[in-house]
């Protein structure tokens, strides 16, 4: 199936069953302040509430980073970015620390993929529950599961990165429980994270089941040579982009520049975006952040785009602006975001979305005319491509 | 008198609009919460509700259609959360129904969306919903919801592509 909505159509294959007359039996004398009327009341409160807290988890995660989550490093070797020799990778040392919750039940431990690391390099972080009771412990894996959190912490004492800002929250229900048994030992996930600052830095990491704050683990970061001018990170980033930025790379002190972003895969189906580009760059010891914007089309300005916030593109149709974070050091450029952006077709145009995975464009799907916030970058038609 | 009789003419009408609604969405409606619950049961049990209590309003509904809609997803989406209560210290009951295919691999595949992204990936891809309609029946923002959309088709198609069947969507 090549559309998405050919896998839709197959639920019309079910037989539905007629429930006019059940509704109709249900609705005569029914007293709608009691019996199910209070239950759907009460069920209504709890929709709402998840649906608050859904909102709330959009807004912090806004606050703190604009992109959808982090996406695997997509190292881009040689390129026109930075020429000097980098130096050899320290070696992994990887430490974990834990503790016990207060009724002594449960051990918790957070292991830290090494404490050495590069800018570029992802910091992995795992936590483990074991049971030191007598009896079984219940646990449930998952986003909204029994999980440990992660910040990282700069010797100022500012928090750089907190898991719970910058992931994206899910509303979903804890999964069903597991049963630990007395003695056993189980992984409750972890969190990954692209380095993209300098060192030191303290990973500080939390416990459920009453455990709390775990001793501070410290990370050195270690640049693999000089930072590269901030002209060779932009151009190394444009680089790592797969080919989206390279006709609308931005000046080399990151002011815009007009040019068009093509589709990566070359269709001549959708339409090439005429854009202002532009770069912002963080510069920090042996690295540069370099974040690559585009904004189409050009006339609506630099736009920039959020995950919770309306886009105002003016009343150009169609639409986009796109933001993409990048590490750029003398080993070359990495994503340390995945692309986001917010685009609107206008009426009679279709959206085709286009996802990037490690430096790999593919086609991912299809929208009817109107807006879309998200990942991926969309290209527009002005042929059907949903196949209604 | 006068009062009564006004109301019972709007009843009447009501029916009539809201049996129209029936005939004409209600299998669309029932699929759709079937998509969003996985469970044929709670789908009738929602949607018959649903319209139970839109008859039972009587010309009160300026729109019947999409309250009926509203209703269904709300009644369904609160069904499940009391079976996850009921079920958090209970063994989940055995799946007693089974579905055709391929609709049963979507909706596992959907089952693994969280409800929220489940409900606007199912209104948007099956009902045809815009996002500011799907935003009123699951009681968000047009920008909340066009997250939910964004992440929900991503996790979907990597859901699906993972169980080998391309994914596509």
């Amino acid at each position: 199936m090549s559309e998405p909505d050919d896998r839709f159509r197959s639920l019309d294959r079910i037989p539905a069953p007629d429930l006019w007359a059940d509704a109709n039996a249900r609705a005569p004398g029914a007293d709608p302040r009691g019996g199910r009327p209070r239950r759907a009341g009460a069920l209504l409160s709890v929709v709402a509430l998840v649906a608050i807290v859904a909102v709330l988890a959009i807004l912090a995660r806004g606050l703190s980073n604009p992109s959808p989550a982090t996406s695997p490093p997509n190292v881009t070797p040689g390129g026109p970015g930075p020429t000097s020799s980098p130096g050899p990778h320290p070696p992994a040392q990887p430490r974990s620390v834990s503790g016990v919750s207060a009724n002594g039940s449960v051990r918790c431990s957070a292991t830290v993929s090494s404490t050495v690391v590069e800018p570029g390099d992802t910091l992995s972080v795992s936590f483990s529950i074991e049971n030191l009771g007598q009896r079984p412990v219940q646990y449930s894996v998952g986003p909204s599961g029994d999980r440990g959190t992660v910040r990282l912490v700069d010797a100022g004492g500012t928090t750089v990165w907190d898991q719970e800002r910058s992931q994206f929250v899910h509303s979903e229900p804890a999964p069903m429980p597991t049963e630990l048994p007395p003695g056993a030992t189980a992984a409750i996930g972890g969190t990954d994270v692209v380095m993209a600052w300098a060192g030191p830095l303290r990973v500080m990491t939390s416990c459920p089941f009453g455990v709390g704050d775990l001793d501070p683990v410290t990370l050195g970061v270690v640049a693999p040579g000089p930072a590269p001018s901030v002209a060779d990170a932009i151009a190394a980033a444009v680089d790592a982009s797969g080919g989206l930025y390279s006709q609308c790379a931005p000046a080399p002190d990151g002011s815009g520049s007009t040019g068009r972003i093509e589709p990566p895969d070359g269709s001549t189906s959708v339409l090439e975006l005429p854009a202002v580009c532009w770069a912002d760059v963080r510069s920090g010891t042996g690295l540069q952040v370099v974040t690559l914007h585009f904004s189409s089309p050009p006339e609506a300005g630099e736009v920039d785009v959020s995950p919770t916030s309306a886009v105002e593109f003016g009343r150009a149709r169609p639409a986009e602006a796109s933001t993409w974070e990048f590490v750029v050091t003398a080993r070359g450029a990495v994503a340390a975001t995945g692309l986001f952006s917010a685009s609107s077709s206008g009426p009679q145009l279709w959206t085709v979305d286009y996802d990037e995975d490690g430096g790999h464009w593919s086609k991912a799907g299809c929208s009817a005319p109107g807006e879309s916030v998200g990942s991926g970058v969309e290209f527009f038609t002005d042929r059907s491509c949903l196949g209604r | 008198m006068l009062t009564i009789g006004v109301a019972r003419t709007e009843r009447v009408e009501t029916g009539v609009e809201l049996e129209r609604v029936y005939r004409e969405r209600g299998d669309r409606l029932w699929r759709a919460v079937l998509a969003y619950s996985g469970d044929p049961d709670v789908a009738s049990d929602a949607v018959a509700e649903a319209f139970a209590q839109a008859l039972r309003r009587g010309g009160a509904l300026r729109d019947p259609e999409a309250w009926v809609w509203r209703a269904a997803f709300r009644l369904a989406a609160g069904e499940l959360a009391d079976r996850r209560r009921r079920t958090a210290a209970l063994d989940a009951p055995p799946r007693s129904y089974d579905l055709p295919e391929p609709a049963d691999e979507l909706i596992a595949a959907l089952a693994r969306l969280s409800p929220t992204q489940r409900a606007c990936v199912v209104l948007h891809h099956y009902a045809g919903y815009p996002v500011k309609e799907i935003a009123s029946i699951v009681g968000s923002t047009q920008a909340a919801v066009r997250v939910h959309l964004s992440q929900g088709r991503k996790r979907l198609r990597a859901v699906l592509a993972r169980s080998g069947d391309g994914g596509d969507v």
